[in-house]
């Protein structure tokens, strides 16, 4: 997927509707295992592996955007 | 809620993927910049205490976990995946996440072991504090969510 085509300019409910009702038959899930990507660190400005989250403990993702 | 699980170690993290509904104030994003100041803005506006991570510009957590705009999930040390919700719901997480702790506590001494297991959940859609966000976004916002093509 182009960077320009996941960062829409337009939201389209009728491209993105199918996405979630199709959630349920996403592969991962419950008992897979978690993939792991480097992020940014909002506040520390470094990068975050994904698996140095729940190393310890269990962690909650929540994905999301301010609109 | 992530405060009072810290104790147990738990980690609560908020990743920032595109806009999910682009407007005149806040565009998609064309650059990390654009992304780290709108998560800027999120966090001030929100109060967000969690840290907040950036997936990069192509989405690529993102896209590994569903591309939904606003899931949740729960995984276990390891990496186990315990808990796959397509929307975020402060009762329901709070709820796996209970039941989580107490299966992973009691799993040696009550030789528990864990199974799949489906079900639906109920959030509250508030389509009036819906458009509000919307409006803060751009009037853009608004009309491709609320255009013509919407019966409700």
């Amino acid at each position: 997927m182009k960077v320009e085509d996941y960062n829409y300019a337009v939201f389209d409910l009728r491209r993105e509707e199918p996405k979630i009702q199709a959630f349920c038959d996403f592969p991962l899930r419950p008992g897979g295992r978690a993939p792991s990507f480097a992020l940014e660190d909002l506040d520390g400005g470094g990068t975050v592996e994904m698996k140095e989250l729940w190393a310890d403990g269990p962690a909650i993702l929540e994905f999301g955007s301010f609109t | 809620m992530a405060r009072r699980y810290a104790n147990r170690a738990v980690r609560s993290v908020f990743v920032y993927t595109r806009e999910a509904h682009p407007g005149e104030s806040y565009r998609h994003h064309t650059s990390m910049d654009d992304k780290r100041h709108h998560a800027r803005a999120f966090k001030e506006h929100c109060r967000v205490e969690r840290p907040i991570l950036l997936d990069d510009l192509a989405g690529t957590a993102h896209r590994a976990y569903g591309m939904l705009p606003n899931m949740t999930w729960i995984i276990g040390r390891g990496g186990v995946i315990h808990y796959k919700a397509a929307w975020t719901d402060r009762a329901d997480i709070e709820a796996a996440l209970n039941a989580t702790l107490d299966g992973l506590e009691r799993r040696v001494a009550e030789q528990l072991a864990p199974f799949h297991s489906e079900r639906l959940a109920w959030r509250v859609r508030d389509m009036e504090a819906f458009r509000r966000e919307l409006e803060r976004a751009g009037p853009q916002a608004v009309s491709d969510f609320f255009g013509p093509h919407r019966e409700d």
